[in-house]
């Protein structure tokens, strides 16, 4: 039997090991380096693919993500897990890709297409369609919610689709719980406004 | 069902599977069914849920494909390479000599940038006279806006010029 008090529990442990990983990526080891991403690639991408179109925009956006941060680790100073530190350099990164789309989108709800609207209004009202339709809404709902201003979405996606909490989100975006909560509720209103403005085609 | 139950139930890390074509409905019982169905509230958030869950897929991929790891390793050695050629440089050259006189030009711009947000912070006037400090603290562990974070209609709360947070400070990743 363990003594409780002298043997610290393995969420100690594995943060104290990965403390010691970080410093020593920090240091310039490139095998902790390597560690470092092998551990939170998969994290990264996940979250990286909610807001691209495809695997390779998301693949380059973790690229992007691990080349910042093997840049930025010798001046990192451990102020939390480091799951934190990475998650908001991750997104930043998405953020800035928001941002960038966000520019070149030119769809409005006015011209949405006829069959593509149809479809989406499908899918909003829980129809099933076929793989060509369902792929057809998908892109058009992804083009909608790029109208979202790219921190909302990142909110929506974190707090509703991934399940984090105020909290989480506040420590993955650098911001307080506070801001996060007042931006989920402006966020969560201007998506019922935008999923609104899907026509409806059925009654 | 009540509402808060309906949006607990739609809302969480199981909420969408890459191969489903309506994300929100799949994960609803009959019951919730049926109360969205007699919801008109309801009924709109899971609408909206849906769009969201539609629009921003997991994807089938659990992770980067092959060959992810060594493409970011050449790509750092070939980061270290420019950064050891330019080190390595022996001259100086007119480009260089520009980016000496900017440097001090651009940290007053920052400095005058940071200072004028800083001055922003406090004086704008906020969309309520307490101003978006105030309602940051007000809404820090309030449990009445807890649930209201949960979908209810929010009312004074719903200016859409409320959230423009300062970018974090001192943010690591924000260096260079
Ligand atoms: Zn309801």
């Amino acid at each position: 039997m363990r003594d409780a008090a002298a043997d610290p529990g393995p969420a100690e442990r594995g943060g104290a090991e990965e403390a010691l990983l970080v410093a020593r990526a920090a240091a310039g080891d490139a095998p902790a380096f390597d560690d470092l991403v092998r551990r939170f690639k998969d994290r990264v991408f996940r979250l990286a693919r909610r807001f691209v179109r495809s695997h390779e925009d998301a693949e380059e956006i973790v690229q992007e993500v691990f080349l910042k941060v093997h840049r930025s680790l010798p001046g990192y100073r451990a102020g939390g897990p480091f799951e934190h530190w990475i998650l908001r350099v991750a997104t930043n990164a998405c953020r800035d890709a928001l941002r960038r789309r966000r520019r070149r989108a030119e769809v409005t709800v006015s011209q949405i297409a006829d069959n593509p609207g149809a479809w989406l209004d499908a899918a909003l009202s829980g129809a099933s369609l076929d793989a060509a339709r369902a792929e057809a809404a998908r892109l058009l709902a992804a083009d909608l919610l790029d109208l979202l201003p790219p921190k909302d979405r990142i909110v929506l996606v974190l707090m509703d689709l991934e399940g984090m909490s105020a909290a989480e989100v506040a420590a993955a975006t650098g911001s307080t719980r506070a801001a996060v909560k007042v931006r989920a509720m402006r966020a969560r209103r201007s998506l019922r406004r935008l999923a609104e403005r899907v026509p409806r085609r059925r009654t | 069902m009540d509402c808060r139950a309906f949006r607990a139930r739609l809302r969480g890390p199981a909420a969408d599977a890459p191969d489903r074509t309506g994300p929100g409905a799949g994960r609803l019982d009959e019951a919730a069914r049926r109360h969205a169905a007699a919801c008109p509230k309801c009924a709109a958030d899971l609408r909206a849920f849906t769009l969201l869950a539609l629009g921003s897929p997991a994807g089938a991929a659990p992770g980067p494909g092959p060959g992810f790891e060594e493409r970011l390793r050449a790509r750092l050695a070939s980061e270290a390479a420019r950064a050891g050629a330019g080190a390595a440089r022996p001259e100086a050259s007119w480009l260089d000599a520009i980016g000496w006189l900017a440097r001090p030009a651009l940290g007053m711009a920052a400095a005058l940038v940071v200072a004028s947000a800083g001055l922003y912070v406090w004086v704008a006037p906020g969309p309520s006279p307490s101003g978006s400090v105030d309602l940051a603290q007000m809404v820090e562990g309030d449990p009445v806006l807890d649930r209201l974070l949960a979908g209810e209609t929010v009312g004074f709360l719903a200016s859409p010029s409320l959230d423009e947070e300062a970018p974090p400070a001192g943010a690591a990743e924000e260096e260079r």
